[in-house]
Formats: C-alpha cells, structure tokens, sequence
C-alpha cells in the first residue's frame, strides 16, 4: 500500500471520531493564528461575492514551507471560496490550510462537521506533486492533469461531505461515493478541458493506487502486523470494512461517471479499453441518476446567476490542462 | 442468538475454503423453509395485500448446460414448491403499507446469470440462479439452524434489495453513492424495523451467505456495478449493529488477542451510517407509508424458520 494513497482514504474512518474533538479546539484558535496575507493582494472576481466562506492559512511547519508558499501565493483557498460561491448554505463553511501531521495523522484534505471546516493540508500538496508522473502516460494522463485533478477532485469530494452535512441531503448509497460522485458531477458542469483535466487525473490517481496495492489483497499476510488497522486493511475480508470503496472501485467510477456524462468527450477511455465496455453500457445511467440526485437535492441551494458566472469564468490555467 | 454470532465466526475463518459441492436437490432448502417458515401470522391481524405490487413465478426455461446438466430440473424443483408455498404473496402483504403510485411487477424467472438488472417499467426479477445458488452455499454450513437461516436470510435480503430499485424508480427518490449499496441499505434499514427475529435472520443470513461467496475481486472485476461480497457483508453488520447495538454488540467484541468481526474504526462510524439512511427514509420514504398499516405489519410475524422462532 502506498502512503500516499492510505492517506487519502484509508485512515479518514479511524479519524473520525476524534476529529470533531480536535478540530473544535483548532476552530477557536483560528481567528487569531491566521497568517497575514503578505501580498501582492488577491483581487476577487466581481459578482462572485459569497461572506460564508471564509479563509485561513495556518503557520506551516518546516517541512510544509514550500506548500504554504505555492497555495497562497496562488490565493488557492481564495479562488475556492469564489469558486463555492453561488453554494448557498446555511452556515458558514471555513476554509483552512494547515499542518495535519502530526495532529490528524493524516496527510489528506478532510471535512470536519464538528467545526464545519474544510482542512486543506498542506503535506497532501507535496504528496500529489510525488505521485503525478513526469512523462505523459499511455492514457494521455500529463503531470498537470493529476496535479491539478487530483487538488481539485479531492476538494470538491470534501465538499461534497460539507454539503450533505449541512443541506442534510439524503444519501442512500454510501456516503464515499456519494462525495466522489459530487466532486465528477462538479467538474463536468465546465468545458471539455477543465472536465478531461479532472477526471483524468483523479482517475490516474486511483489507477496509481490500485497498482501500488491499495486494493485488498486475495491472500492472508502470513506476518499480521500489531496495529489493528493495518492489519485489518491486510486482511483479504477484513480489508473491506473501509467506509471508502477500493481504488479501483473509485477508477472506474470516475471514468464512468465522466462517460456517461459526456460520451463524445470521453469515448477515447472505452477505446483504449481504460474503461470496460460492459461498465460503459451502464454509464449513462449513472450520470442521469446522479445529475437527478443533484436537482433534486443541492440545486435548489445555488444561485443560478452566480453559477452561470462560474461556469463562464477560467479557473483552470491552460497550463494546467495539458 | 448466540449460535448464529458463533456460526459467522465460523464461517470467516473458513472463508476460501468452501469448496464446490453437487447437490442433488429433490426438495429445494429454500422450499423446505418456505414451508417451515410462512405460517400465517399467529396471533396480530393479516396485512392485506399491496394492491400495487403484483407477483408473478414463471416457468424455469430448459438453459441446462455440460457444466450444469442438472440446471434445469434444480430450478423445476424451485418452480413448484413456490408455486404452492408462494413466498412473493408473502412479501405483498409485508409491503402493505407502501402507497406506490404505480404498479410493480415482481417476478421468478429464469435469467441466464444470478441478476437481472431492473429497468424502469419492466418487472423487478429474482432469478431461479440466485436462489439455485443460495440453496447451494447453505449447504456448505454444517449447522443447520445456521443453514436455514442463511436461506431465509438472503432470499427475504433478495427480495427486498431487488424491490428497493423499483420503489427508488416509483417514488422518484433521488440516490447518492452507488444504487446497488443504496438498495442494500435500504433493505437492511427496513428488515431492521422489525421484531429481533425477523433483524437477525435477516442480517445473519445474508452476512453468512456473502461470507460463503468464492468470487475472487481483482482488478477489471471491481468496475461492476455491484458491490464485491465482502464490502456488502460489512455494510449489512454496519447498519444492524448501527441500529442496534444491543442486540449485535457482539460482534464488536473479540476475546484477547483476537480481532472483533467488525473492525473497532468501522463500528465507530455504524451510528452514523444508520442515521444517515434512516434520515433519507424519513426524508424520501416515509411519506408514502401508510401508518396504521405499518403497525399492522410490524405487529405480525414474518419470514421465521420455526428454529429460531421457538
């Protein structure tokens, strides 16, 4: 298992119960340990004005010096709360960058109810730039798109927790897929680019994870560990206790999900084989399920002006989609 | 229920080692607890029948094969023992207080693979397959009170897991997250509802019954629509021991040095996974029950094997 991977979305379960605890505590501290911008200062897109995100960079430790330095130099917790705000919610939603190590044990973005914050680590920024590839791949994946589909999946997956807590949106299904479904409904509202960005490189991810072992063995480990969750996530049974699906679970939901929406756009995965004919049959089925859920659900919640200006706006840098 | 909680830990130590058995079925396991277990309830009022939900048993078709000559005359068996002891009957009065706005189909047919996937308008399908193979793994379980649970267990978990698709497609309920899990979800959530009986063989017998399945899961096979054995079986003991953790607190315990059949991070979120469906069912659901024949039905008694019942 890679820890990258195993940070993402192995350990979020053994979390859970002691975020809402930790993050309270962090919530408090927070009007006074944000960081001052220190400039030049982020000019706001006009009409894209929404008060109920607000934003704070916490002091990064040595190690995560570099991430601070790219995140908010790029005002990417600014450009998000813009990005979020035709999403009208009934509370505030806070976004924060931080340390998660050694706090969280934890390497990945999280959700937290207890504090209804967004947690963007800053260590999750260094682990998705080592694990996009430097050369193109076989699937026309580049390092740009895992890069900037991997922040922007994992966003909007988080998100996707936020706004089935605070809009209490009924979820059937399990809750996991239900916020990777959110963060691919998302970034197929956007044009062909930003779309095939998103997908592409959230999907490499899990293809990457699934090759590195992330998905449950089919044999015992003969040498169990002593840490209880390892040796759980070793185990060929009890590997799939994990609330989250399987890497390449999450691959192929990604990929159908981006097929089924837009087929044209995303014919060359059923070329190339990289998603299954007999998946691909079902996809749009998938998409009209979610796009429904979606209506239905959240919607009623977004200001139909403010997303119009959204969907027009470039969010993504050309470079950033190649 | 100490018996079936030791029967599961069992049957995982044993998981991947169940090996093929040719059974020569002249009175199918699931006829026998069809006759076992369908007494008409005893002593609360009979629901009447959903007049929304219609059933039907259609004759098996003769897709007998080299592998499995036997096939054809397994599912002739299953054919005519529903026939007389009508099981799907059973479900139409169990689904009494459901106001459907449209009629739903539920049929018996043969389908050529274990499932036959619902579409909007056509019948909800259990296929002779899938009960072929619950009889067939049940009878790899020595412990027969265990064994008949399994079977009524998983076909009542069938039944109900095949209908929630076509009430999600009724009731025009909007679904987050996969809609294979959601209709497990939902089928555990509702089997949950009723008296502990009805909970535990249930959940047991499905939990069982996956536990039993050989399907290995590796690479293209988890781009299928349905969720591998082993992620249901946790998602079923998820939300029981989330709605109940009295009754299957058990299997979070674990003597020492051993681990608990639900994983302590797992549990921990149960409580939550619970709510959340129980939520959506008030939100979604709820509106279309009817409450007075909802106490009717919880107040009679369903799908008992007359083992656990005595």
């Amino acid at each position: 298992m890679t820890g990258l991977a195993m940070s993402f979305f192995r350990l979020a379960a053994a979390l859970t119960v002691t975020l809402a605890i930790q993050t309270a505590s962090l919530t408090r501290a927070l009007a006074d340990d944000c960081l001052q911008d220190p400039g030049p200062k982020y000019q706001p897109i006009q009409g894209l004005t929404n008060g109920g995100y607000p934003i704070c960079y916490l002091q990064p430790n040595d190690t995560n010096k570099a991430a601070y330095t790219a995140l908010q130099s790029r005002h990417i917790l600014e450009v998000y709360a813009q990005f979020l705000s035709p999403l009208q919610l009934p509370h505030p939603l806070t976004l924060v960058a931080l340390n998660c190590q050694p706090t969280f044990n934890s390497d990945s973005p999280f959700y937290s109810s207890g504090d209804r914050a967004l947690h963007f680590c800053y260590e999750w920024y260094n682990d998705v730039i080592k694990a996009a590839p430097m050369a193109t791949t076989a699937q026309g994946v580049t390092r740009a798109n895992v890069i900037t589909g991997m922040w922007a999946g994992t966003l909007l997956h988080e998100t996707g927790h936020a706004v089935f807590d605070m809009l209490d949106v009924p979820v059937f299904g399990r809750e996991e897929d239900a916020a990777d479904q959110m963060a691919a409904f998302i970034a197929l509202q956007f044009s062909k680019d930003v779309q095939r960005t998103i997908i592409k490189g959230f999907a490499y991810f899990w293809q990457i994870a699934a090759k590195d072992g992330d998905d449950p063995p089919t044999a015992t480990d003969p040498n169990p560990l002593k840490d209880a969750i390892q040796r759980c996530l070793d185990d060929p049974l009890c590997a799939y206790a994990d609330v989250h699906g399987t890497a390449s679970q999450r691959l192929y939901n990604t990929l159908c999900l981006g097929y089924g929406g837009d087929p044209d756009a995303f014919k060359d995965f059923v070329q190339m084989g990289w998603l299954p004919k007999t998946r691909a049959d079902d996809c749009g089925r998938e998409y009209h399920q979610l796009a429904f859920a979606f209506i239905k659900t959240v919607l009623p919640f977004i200001d139909p002006d403010m997303r119009k200006k959204v969907q027009s706006t470039q969010w993504l840098l050309p470079t950033e989609m190649q | 229920m100490r018996h079936l909680i030791a029967g599961i830990d069992q049957a995982r130590r044993s998981i991947g080692s169940v090996t093929k058995r040719s059974i020569c079925v002249a009175a199918p396991a699931v006829v026998w607890w069809v006759m076992q277990a369908l007494p008409a309830p005893a002593q609360a009022p009979v629901p009447p029948t959903n007049p929304q939900i219609q059933v039907d048993y259609i004759q098996p078709k003769n897709n007998s094969t080299a592998a499995n000559p036997n096939q054809f005359a397994e599912f002739t068996a299953i054919y005519a023992w529903l026939r007389v002891r009508r099981p799907l009957e059973e479900i139409q009065k169990f689904l009494a207080p459901v106001r459907l706005p449209r009629q739903i189909k539920i049929q018996v047919d043969t389908c050529g693979a274990e499932s036959r996937p619902y579409v909007s308008g056509n019948p909800v399908t259990i296929c002779y397959e899938l009960i072929d193979e619950i009889e067939k793994l049940a009878a790899s379980v020595t412990d027969p009170s265990l064994r008949q649970t399994v079977i009524v267990g998983t076909f009542t978990q069938t039944v109900l897991h095949e209908l929630a698709y076509a009430v999600f497609d009724v009731l025009q309920v909007p679904i987050w997250g996969r809609i294979d899990d959601a209709a497990d979800r939902l089928a555990a959530f509702v089997l949950l509802q009723f008296p502990g009986d009805v909970a535990h063989t249930a959940t047991v017998g499905s939990a069982e019954f996956f536990l039993l399945s050989r399907k290995t899961w590796t690479g293209i096979a988890f781009a299928d629509t349905t969720s591998p054995e082993a992620q249901r079986f946790y998602n079923y003991l998820c939300i029981a021991y989330g709605g109940d953790n009295l009754d299957f607190g058990g299997w979070t315990q674990a003597p020492q040095g051993q681990d608990p059949l639900l994983p302590d991070f797992r549990a921990k979120q149960c409580g939550y996974e619970y709510e959340q469906v129980r939520h959506s069912f008030n939100l979604r659901i709820m509106p279309y029950i009817d409450p007075d024949l909802l106490l009717q039905v919880k107040a009679a008694q369903w799908f008992l094997p007359d083992e656990i019942s005595k």
